[in-house]
């Protein structure tokens, strides 16, 4: 009994390590498809994040050498990614808001250049540093590690699962309750959630749709290309790693449907599609192929999406206006 | 009293039709400047520009052999644009021609693994096809079926359906099809399952163009590409016209997978000879930026497919003889793909200065 | 001087060459009601537009407490103190009440809902509103939507109401606890405008009232001293002479029975009550009412496009037995030989495609037509060059957008594809909506025409002039039901105008 709880706990923790990517490109794209902007290049954004992330800590530590402070590394690979998913979103939104692009199409092919950047980034730095770019353990530490106490994380049982995982986590869950009060108990979140709602009445209210719209979309962009960092930071091992990374951006696409659009839920809809990733390697059944196991995280996106269209839950309804593109002379 | 501070510096007011050759200019225009910021990419990626695109072209156009893989990466570009412009022009987002690729793909390649021996190769070829367009267009059809029924937002259900599919081909890979225990591949085709060559290639080109034509027609003088253009317009109208709006989606969805299915049919067949998660490789979502940039015009999906399938085979070259990472290709397409869209604002809108155009009526 | 709220001075407002509104003068004090009558189209909105800052006059002065502003904006218009309450709600479904009350303030970045909806139930108090705060909009009645944009309104301070035809999606008790809620209102102090066509309402309702015709200011005149009969006499004016040729058609016959027809909306509220009449064969049977009154969903039932819940339409095509309509698809009724030409407001999106040139649009009545898998581009295209030629549609060629023609040329597109149809019921709703004279008069012609030919033509219009001299008999519509059934060559106009507005009128038909 003993053996199946610490298997159990095992599970959990390796799949709060897989889902904290996702988190954090969940809450981003969350955000930006809340000013009612479907962004469809998270994928693209998520390795811009990745490699730029990366190539932001590999020159910090290079620069610095052997005094390389840890918590400084952090913030740069965070810094860097972030910039990298912002610049990307901005682009996004210039297109479709100023520009009157579809939105369907520009995030596709945002996901096409983005998912290029990251490549050829991550390329040319293994070029040009001859063949391996890697970090110090000294900084993987402090990406990989718990930021807590030996003590609270010796506690037996709940110690490890509630104070082992890797600081983004916890960044990740401060992020996801700082989001859920920004949309409903602020001001500007419910000003943004109108105009994901309904631009035509929130520009009769004298809200400034664009502006939002840029902002929202700029800010998840760059919260969701973080996600990308944190893959190649903690899963990846702190290298490139193009193949490991592919897939994540849908993922969290699907995250995002899967949890209605609520910041809260994305916590443990991250851990759960983290599970579900990893799954076919802990957990094999008889009769159910474990390659199947990965596509659940799809499939259960699909009956969630059928489901809540079948049920017609106002609530429990994608931001009426998302994907659709404003323009007040339409009127 | 305060007039000119309420006036907007730049308005925007839609514009009335262009002539025809102008907004050809600028879109050639726009093109031309993709390929110049690709240029400065080049640059700071340490590359000579001009030796850059030199290397490209020549690798792309240079030698007949290098045509032939050119040709060989535009066909499924083209024939998934031509799959998704019904869907487009009717406003339904489908999205999911990746994975419709995928499910035509494995539909055929089942014939091709296990009924190679006991059908004659045209027979088996045929088979395939039908197979492959079928698997794709019932793969198509679900998601049809919940929008035509509950209104199912389509985008993203077709979007979760292409890593489903993609799932159970790795499943296959590994498991019941895999050819030598522990590859994790399937085994290469029979002969008599592979698409014979036609001037060196495939002759899927040959299929494609077909589809190209039949596309045109289909769209512009068939009772079904009415109903289609008809229902993109205004579904009321369709209705007032006696159209059945549920139908005509499910029927439209279904052709759209069933030629996605067949391009996966053309690719397994003909340019990989077997089935591997990669078969659709991102071309269903390039595809919907061709169908999009060519304004749903079956020709113009031939330029611009090949425009793009001449950028990624020239990067291959690229890679090869300056060391330059093939990923430059995406790098530039993804360029081009945002210069194409942005410059379409500039052919339906007109960018009014504040003072010009003062006669205008105010109106909002 | 001190107590006036609003003063209008010889605004005009033109919108290309149609003058909407001519040199109007108005006055309002605080602390009364002013209802500003008219008929569609006489500029009752357009003038009030200009107090909410949407549209600009192009001439006069607009006078706030005394003073001379200039309202360019919703936002100078609030700065001013002034609310308008227009009649499509601008709400967030799955917002409650009072987070929607709050869209768009600026009192600092910490959203504490908690007072605001106190402020919301403090006004609700006040003036006697039945909302609850904390419901979301997708929950409430179309009364209560109404009430949570009044709210919104006073919450931001406003001193001056204007409601555009409030009542029109109202029932008769909801409608009452509007009216007691307005004089709450003005007991206060507000000033208030509310823009409507219904008589009983203004007397029961306002102070003064001002009418408006056909852009015209006719006059204001106290509710006390006036009667409806006087107001229907400044509304509609005196008849106008418009030469409209009507000959008589010899033999007319029986083609459509409509009996009990009644249709609800999605939500229940009866659109259509128990209407039952007959349409003639050689006839133009008019119908009148005003807005909003059934005549889209009569017009709609009978063609097929909406749900009936009651009654039949018998239709009885030549030397054949009658038939009921009810329950058959649009393409059925159509191919039967019933055909609608309905010009909504907006022009396209019913029975136009705007991205298709006339040939494309002429083909919507044809294409299914032939065997095969082709469309037959010939005839659509030769009916295209015949309507072009017939009617003097401008436009360069018959593949040019209609969505880019004028609003004359789209109009004649669609009532020529009808007519061209050879129908032998032909339906037009507002078919002369905002054309010229002269293009006005080819319809006419057509129509009248088409009734020679033994058609039974219903026309659905906004011109009383015009349905007095165009049709032979005029069906009255009041609220969903029929108020009457005149004939148009011995019938008055104030005789309609008390029709459409149920004074005089029968309960029901």
């Amino acid at each position: 009994m003993s053996d199946f709880l610490s298997l159990f706990l095992a599970l959990i923790i390796a799949a709060i390590t897989y889902g904290t990517p996702l988190l954090f490109g969940t809450l981003g794209e969350i955000l930006t498809e809340k000013s009612g902007n479907l962004n469809l290049g998270v994928e693209g954004i998520m390795f811009m994040g990745g490699a730029l992330g990366l190539g932001g800590v590999f020159y910090y530590e290079k620069a610095a050498g052997a005094g390389a402070n840890g918590l400084l590394a952090v913030g740069i690979g965070i810094f860097c990614a972030f910039l990298a998913g912002a610049l990307a979103s901005l682009i996004f939104s210039f297109l479709t808001i100023t520009l009157r692009a579809n939105q369907n199409v520009t995030g596709l092919a945002l996901s096409i250049f983005g998912t290029g950047v990251g490549q050829f980034i991550g390329e040319y730095m293994r070029v040009r540093e001859n063949g391996y770019i890697s970090i110090g353990n000294h900084l993987k530490g402090f990406f990989l590690n718990s930021p807590f106490p030996a003590a609270l994380r010796k506690i037996p049982v709940i110690g490890g699962v509630l104070f082992g995982n890797s600081v983004f986590f916890y960044l990740g869950l401060i992020l996801a309750v700082g989001m859920f009060f920004f949309l409903n108990r602020t001001r500007a979140g419910l000003y943004l959630r109108s105009v994901g709602e309904s631009p035509a009445t929130a520009d009769a209210a004298g809200i400034a749709v664009e502006r939002y719209k840029y902002l929202a979309t700029v800010i998840g962009g760059g919260i969701s290309a973080v996600g990308g960092m944190v893959y190649i930071m903690t899963i990846a091992g702190c290298v490139w790693n193009h193949e490991g990374l592919s897939g994540v951006g849908w993922l969290a696409v699907a995250l995002v449907i899967f949890c209605m659009w609520r910041p809260l839920s994305a916590i443990w809809g991250s851990v759960l599609f983290g599970a579900l990733m990893i799954l076919y390697l802990r957990l094999v059944l008889p009769f159910v192929p474990t390659q199947l196991y990965k596509i659940l995280p799809y499939v259960v996106t699909v009956i969630v999406l059928i489901v809540s269209s079948m049920r017609n839950n106002k609530e429990k309804q994608p931001p009426a206006s998302l994907g659709l593109a404003y323009f007040r002379e339409d009127r | 009293m305060n007039h000119e501070k309420k006036t907007p510096l730049i308005r925007l007011a839609k514009r009335d039709g262009m002539e025809g050759w102008k907004v050809w200019c600028i879109r050639a225009g726009s093109i031309l400047f993709a390929l110049l910021l690709g240029a400065l990419v080049m640059a700071l990626a340490g590359a000579n520009p001009v030796t850059a695109y030199g290397t490209m072209i020549s690798g792309a156009l240079g030698k007949k052999s290098a045509i032939r893989q050119t040709v060989k990466i535009a066909v499924p570009l083209l024939g998934c644009a031509l799959a998704i412009t019904p869907c487009f022009k009717m406003r339904f987002w489908n999205i999911g021609a990746e994975g419709q690729i995928t499910a035509g793909a494995i539909a055929a390649s089942y014939f091709a693994l296990f009924w190679a021996s006991r059908l004659p190769s045209p027979v088996l070829l045929v088979v395939m096809g039908i197979a492959g367009a079928l698997a794709g267009g019932l793969w198509a059809l679900i998601p049809a079926f919940f929008k035509a029924r509950w209104n199912t937002n389509e985008t993203l259900f077709t979007l979760m359906m292409n890593y489903i599919v993609i799932g159970v081909v790795r499943w296959l890979q590994g498991g019941p099809w895999e050819g030598r225990k522990g590859s994790q591949i399937i085994p290469q085709f029979d002969e008599a399952a592979c698409l014979p060559r036609v001037l060196g290639v495939h002759c899927g080109w040959i299929i494609v163009l077909v589809l190209v034509v039949f596309m045109h027609v289909y769209m512009n003088h068939t009772k079904h590409g009415y109903e289609i253009a008809v229902i993109g317009d205004s579904i009321n109208t369709a209705r007032y016209a006696g159209m059945n709006v549920g139908r005509v989606m499910m029927r439209t969805m279904f052709l759209s997978g069933a030629i996605s299915g067949l391009v996966g049919f053309i690719v397994a067949s003909g340019a990989n000879n077997t089935l591997y998660d990669g078969v659709a490789g991102g071309v269903g979502f390039t595809s919907i930026t061709v169908a999009w940039l060519s304004q749903l015009n079956a020709f113009a999906m031939v330029g611009i497919s090949g425009l793009l399938a001449v950028l990624s085979k020239g990067a291959e070259t690229l890679q090869t003889r300056m060391a330059v990472p093939t990923s430059i290709s995406d790098i530039i397409t993804g360029i081009l793909l945002f210069c194409m869209l942005g410059c379409e604002f500039f052919i339906n809108y007109k960018l009014i200065f504040r003072g010009a155009g003062r006669k205008e009526a105010r109106h909002e | 001087m001190e107590n006036c709220a609003i003063e209008l001075k010889g605004i005009t407002k033109r919108f290309g060459e149609v003058v909407a509104n001519d040199g109007i003068d108005l006055k309002l004090n605080r602390g009364e009601i002013l209802s500003l009558l008219g008929e569609n189209g006489s500029g009752k909105t357009t003038l009030m537009n200009m107090l909410s800052g949407i549209y600009f006059p192009d001439e006069g002065q607009i006078f706030v407490n005394g003073e001379p502003v200039s309202i360019r904006s919703p936002r100078d218009a609030f700065a001013h103190g002034i609310g308008m309450i227009h009649q499509h709600y601008k709400l967030v479904d799955v917002f409650t009440a009072a987070e929607n009350i709050v869209l768009g303030l600026e009192e600092g970045g910490k959203l504490d809902i908690k007072a605001a909806e106190a402020k919301v139930r403090d006004i609700c108090q006040r003036y006697g509103f039945d909302i609850d705060p904390g419901q979301k909009i997708y929950d409430m009645s179309v009364s209560q939507k109404q009430t949570v944009e009044i709210v919104k309104v006073l919450y931001r301070g406003a001193e001056i109401l204007i409601l555009d035809e409030p009542t029109a999606v109202l029932t008769p008790q909801e409608t009452d606890k509007l009216f007691d809620v307005l004089r709450a209102m003005k007991a206060d102090g507000k000033a208030i405008v509310i823009i409507t066509h219904k008589l009983h309402e203004v007397m029961a309702l306002s102070d003064k009232v001002a009418v408006l015709r056909k852009g015209k200011y006719i006059g204001t005149v106290q509710t006390s001293e006036t009667n409806p009969q006087a107001l229907t006499d400044m509304m509609v004016g005196h008849a106008v002479t418009l030469n409209i040729d009507r000959p008589r058609y010899e033999k007319p016959v029986e083609r459509l029975e409509v009996r009990d027809l009644t249709v609800l909306d999605g939500e229940g509220i009866k659109k259509l009550d128990a209407v039952s009449f007959t349409a003639m064969g050689g006839e133009i049977l008019g119908i009148a009412g005003i807005a909003g009154s059934g005549q889209k969903e009569l017009l709609e039932a009978i063609s097929g496009l909406c749900p009936v819940s009651n009654g039949e339409v018998l239709y009885t095509p030549d030397g054949k037995a009658p038939s009921n309509l009810v329950g058959k698809t649009p393409m059925q009724i159509r191919k039967a030989g019933v055909a609608m030409a309905f010009v909504p407001e907006d022009r396209l999106g019913m029975g136009l495609v705007g991205s298709m040139g006339m040939t494309g649009n002429m083909m919507l009545r044809s294409w299914k037509k032939g065997r095969g898998v082709f469309l037959n581009r010939k005839d659509p295209n030769e009916l295209a060059m015949r309507v072009w030629k017939e009617l003097e549609v401008v436009t360069p060629s018959t593949e040019f957008p209609v969505r880019r023609m004028s609003g004359g040329n789209v109009q004649k597109v669609l009532v020529g594809r009808e007519i061209a149809s050879a129908p032998s019921v032909l339906m037009t709703a507002y078919a002369v909506r905002g054309l010229d004279i002269n293009t006005s008069y080819t319809i006419y012609n057509l129509l009248t025409e088409q009734k020679m030919k033994g058609v039974a033509v219903i026309y659905v219009g906004e011109d009383l002039d015009v349905l007095l001299e165009l049709c032979d008999r005029i069906l009255v519509l009041c609220g969903g039901k029929v108020s009457g059934v005149v004939d148009a060559r011995s019938a008055t106009k104030d005789q309609i105008g008390l029709l459409m507005t149920r004074l005089g009128g029968k309960e029901g038909a």
